[in-house]
């Protein structure tokens, strides 16, 4: 019992805390100066030491990170530097874009990824060209998707809108579509090759044998063996992927100008706007930690044999 | 023979004999396409038909014709020169990464095995906190505290690829450190630093290879898309992500010369590494 | 125990070609290019009736078994005759194929833990080969074929998963699954190979009785000569995919009239005397590494060029069909050496075995 708690409370909380510290430590490191961004560089030293004391930046690094955490634990994240508003009030909407990018996403690498690989697992003919097709499609970053679909289907044939996140609910998921494709295409072509493996993998196996050596029909067999039994590793890595895909949100937001987070923390960087860096930094690492602590859970719960290799891998 | 120097061949003979199997088609085109890309970036002077920074005020976006087979960009710069030169760098840094991520995690994931107990456990601990970044964030991170450009994003890859190879590479590593032939080169009393090198390493030899080339396909894909969103290689100098964002504003208005043969490049070159990578890969297991 | 319910009526009069395999030759891909796995295979099996299919790994027993349902790799070139009462199974269409399947023919497989879903229950697992009956029917046959294998509390079993069953249990429950919707053969690929030895008498003891009380017919694949002799009628010899001896159980496994069943014979450990075992020189070979002449021409201490250039053909002697071509010779000599491994069968005439293909390769 007390390894489990250790393993899946106390793991992953000392891993956020230490992830928390490399991302202040990261931006308390940055060269250049908050105080020229709010009072410029021509105010006297005087009034630099008054800011900088009421700002609290003279004390040590240490004092200022557990401050920063201690008060991002209760939802806190401070001030912008640039946009004069919390932190916590600039990101909400933006959080809403692209946590709905993301699910648009989602569902498109699930339901094109996940037949794709079926079809290729269970037909020996169509198998080469899904994996020849998926193949390409793990080559093709987020940015050049976005760039081709902006060029195909924005500027020649005029189907969809190129910038902007548009209102109401259909036009946001207008102004999303391409977007959302282009963060999903190497993620389908890799959810896809794993379905394929796996699907293959029990198409194979002895006991699907056993189920048409009886005379059970194709479709039964294909849910009640192969699927069933593949379902486990196709939704663990799916589900992985589309924690990842909060990574690649970075880049195609930033690419259709979408107002997200992604392309919010884009922009902080440029501009050193430290909180909000600090703050959009802290939800990816959380996201990440909780999606993997959750998966492994997940995994050890339904896979009893998975108790007994524990010993062997590195948890 | 010497009976030592007999007893020192025991562990060769001991070790799986590697089977001969007929050559990889599609490993051997991949192999060549991937050579070949390295070769144009190596001789881009030589090859490219123009200087990467020469601007033409009068061939401004101009689509491939016979004195630009690739186009042109907004500044009128030859397009395909842009591509020969901008493989330098795009290559340059994912062979870096490849590299420093490869070398420090093999050594921790055959420490790691070797070791065992809590010096194991203590380097697991230590990766997993590495494993909570996404390796863009990594990145970004890294040119946060460290400035833009090429070095800080290859030395936060590099950093942030090291778990992920590590987790392999220890998995192989810890079911050949059980084989005999590990335990007749200690009881020869081969020390340990000569029984891992020479032996468990180049048992693992292709393994690590085609997770390197593997690696090399992502890295790509990572340090373009930094360079993309601005953050690392800057503006006059050549290379793809770069390209690819600063042919955004052309594309828009219907001339997506540039950003599409960057985009093309990127894919192309991933592709062929990863093709070689895979197949070195299967090769690797087959010989488990 | 108690006589089966079977869920249909036993036939009366026994069909005497029920399973006919003719010149059956399977080829599969292998490492790209297109080899005999089995050439030339043919048996009759009356109803009722029970052949041993004897062999090393290898030999093809396996995919002959396979064949005869049909179950082999797509893509798997197949020349020849399969006929079940008649009707040639391969060139049943695919809804037909899988009523044979599932009312004619049963099927035990060698290891239960591969060859059973761990996803589903004991009970799912019993009823879904069942298709043509109602929930509760089929639940009371479960319930009574798991009380024919000799399982006691088969209500709590119904519930119960396959990795909380011993091998030996779950063996049972897949001659349960077998011999359920009343089929009238038996396919039984090495069913006790995987099970300790223990487990094994036991195993083989339900599926003997159920098999006998059902009056089942059985191809039985093992490569245990004794425990083919202990549990079928005729026993068939398989090397490098063809077969090479075909006898009555109850003489072959202690005379042979084929050199490679007598060096079987010679070859099992006796408990009753201490001497370093004998082996068959060389390794076995599978049928598409075998030359013009003999299948077994490599390994034998008879062979003569003749056994080089001709392959035997298989034919009757005494109650036995051999394909040799020295039967005649080498009977009285094989006899004597069957049974008594200190004296290997040493070349009695004829020059000394050329280095074979094989050898030289």
């Amino acid at each position: 019992m007390l390894s489990h708690v250790r393993r899946w409370i106390v793991a992953p909380l000392a891993t956020l805390l230490a992830a928390s510290f490399v991302l202040y430590a990261a931006v308390w490191l940055q060269p250049g100066n908050p105080l020229t961004i709010l009072l410029g560089t021509k105010a006297s030293p005087a009034q630099y030491r008054y800011l900088a004391h009421k700002l609290g930046l003279d004390r040590p690094m240490l004092v200022r990170y557990w401050d920063w955490l201690s008060n991002a634990v209760h939802g806190n994240f401070g001030t912008s530097l640039v946009y004069k508003q919390s932190v916590a009030s600039l990101i909400a909407p933006r959080l809403l874009t692209t946590l709905l990018l993301v699910a648009y996403a989602g569902v498109i690498i699930t339901v094109i990824g996940v037949t794709l690989g079926i079809i290729g697992g269970m037909s020996p003919r169509a198998a080469p060209y899904v994996a020849g097709v998926s193949g390409l499609g793990v080559a093709i970053p987020g940015f050049v998707a976005a760039e081709v679909l902006i060029a195909v289907f924005a500027v020649k044939l005029g189907w969809f809108p190129v910038l902007g996140t548009g209102q109401g609910l259909a036009g946001r998921l207008r102004h999303l579509t391409l977007p959302a494709f282009a963060l999903a295409i190497a993620s389908i072509a890799y959810v896809s090759q794993i379905t394929r493996a796996a699907v293959s993998n029990e198409e194979q196996s002895p006991h699907v044998e056993t189920a048409r050596g009886r005379g059970l029909a194709g479709p039964r067999i294909l849910r009640r063996h192969v699927l069933r039994n593949a379902a486990i590793p196709i939704m663990t890595v799916s589900a992985l992927t589309v924690a990842s895909l909060l990574a690649g949100a970075i880049v195609v937001e930033y690419a259709f100008g979408l107002g997200g987070i992604g392309s919010l923390l884009v922009q902080s960087v440029s501009d050193k706007d430290s909180n909000v860096v600090l703050a959009i930094g802290l939800i990816l690492v959380l996201v990440f930690v909780i999606t993997t602590t959750a998966l492994d859970l997940l995994q050890y719960l339904l896979d009893p044999q998975l108790r007994l290799k524990a010993a062997a891998s590195w948890h | 023979m010497a009976l030592t120097a007999r007893l020192a061949r025991v562990p060769a003979l001991l070790r799986a004999e590697e089977p001969r199997t007929k050559p990889d088609v599609i490993a051997v085109v991949a192999g060549f396409v991937c050579i070949a890309l390295v070769a144009a970036a190596i001789f881009a002077p030589l090859i490219a038909p123009y200087q990467p920074d020469s601007i033409d005020a009068t061939a401004i976006n101009q689509g491939p014709s016979a004195a630009h087979l690739l186009g042109t960009d907004s500044l009128g710069r030859d397009v395909l020169t842009r591509v020969l030169y901008g493989a330098r760098l795009s290559l340059l840094g994912p062979a870096l990464v490849t590299l420093l991520s490869t070398t420090l995690g093999t050594a921790i994931a055959v420490a790691g095995s070797w070791l065992g107990g809590t010096a194991d456990r203590l380097i697991a601990r230590f990766l997993d906190i590495l494993f909570a970044f996404p390796s863009i964030l990594f990145a970004v991170l890294a040119v946060i505290a460290f400035g833009a450009g090429l070095i800080a994003p290859v030395i936060a890859l590099s950093v942030a690829y090291t778990p992920y190879i590590a987790r392999v590479i220890r998995a192989a590593a810890v079911h050949e450190r059980q084989l005999p032939y590990i335990e007749a080169c200690q009881l020869l009393g081969y020390s340990s630093w000569r029984t891992a090198a020479n032996h468990l390493l180049r048992n693992l030899r292709l393994l690590i290879i085609a997770q390197a080339t593997i690696t090399f396909g992502y890295a790509l894909l990572d340090l373009a898309a930094i360079s993309f969103i601005g953050l690392g290689v800057q503006p006059p100098t050549a290379e793809w992500g770069l390209m690819v964002s600063e042919g955004d504003s052309a594309l828009l208005n219907g001339y997506p010369y540039e950003s599409l043969a960057a985009g093309v490049a990127i894919v192309l070159t991933v592709v062929a590494f990863n093709v070689l990578g895979e197949r070195l890969a299967a090769r690797s297991r087959g010989m488990q | 125990m108690s006589p089966p319910a079977p869920s249909r009526p036993v036939v009366a009069a026994a069909n005497p070609r029920l399973l006919e395999v003719g010149q059956l030759r399977v080829e599969l891909k292998i490492g790209g290019r297109w080899r005999a796995v089995v050439q030339d295979v043919s048996l009759t099996l009356a109803a009722g009736q029970t052949v041993g299919i004897v062999g090393e790994s290898g030999s093809g027993k396996s995919v002959t078994a396979r064949s005869i349902a049909r179950l082999l790799p797509p893509g798997a070139r197949v020349t020849g005759d399969v006929r079940f009462d008649g009707e040639p199974v391969w060139a049943m269409n695919r809804a037909r194929l899988r009523q044979f399947r599932a009312h004619d023919i049963g099927i035990i497989y060698q290891d239960p833990r591969a060859h059973v879903n761990t996803v589903h229950s004991i009970g799912d697992f019993l009823t879904e080969g069942v298709i043509d009956q109602g929930p509760r029917e089929r639940r009371e046959l479960s319930i009574s074929a798991l009380r024919a294998v000799g399982i006691p509390d088969p209500e709590r079993r119904l519930k119960q998963y396959p990795h909380q069953l011993s091998g030996g249990l779950l063996q049972r429950v897949m001659i349960a699954a077998a011999i359920m919707p009343g089929p009238r053969l038996l396919l039984a690929d090495e069913p006790t190979t995987a099970l300790d030895v223990t487990t094994q008498s036991e195993v083989m003891a339900v599926l003997d009785e159920q098999r006998q009380a059902r009056q089942l017919a059985m191809v039985f694949i093992t490569h245990d000569l004794d425990l083919a002799a202990a549990v079928t009628d005729t026993i068939a010899v398989m090397y490098a995919g063809t077969i090479v001896e075909t006898g009555p159980s109850a003489g072959l496994h202690e005379r042979a009239l084929h050199p490679y069943t007598a060096g079987l014979l010679a070859a099992r450990p006796q408990p009753s005397r201490v001497a370093s075992l004998y082996t068959i020189p060389g390794r076995p070979i599978a049928a598409y590494e075998s030359g013009t002449g003999c299948v077994f021409a490599g390994r034998c201490a008879y062979t003569q060029q003749h056994c080089l250039d001709a392959r035997p053909e298989p034919r009757q002697f005494g109650d036995h069909v051999v394909a040799c071509h020295r039967t005649e010779e080498l009977h009285g000599t094989l006899h004597s050496a069957g049974p008594d491994p200190a004296a290997p069968p040493t070349a009695s005439s004829g020059p000394a075995a050329p280095p074979t293909a094989l050898e030289r390769a």
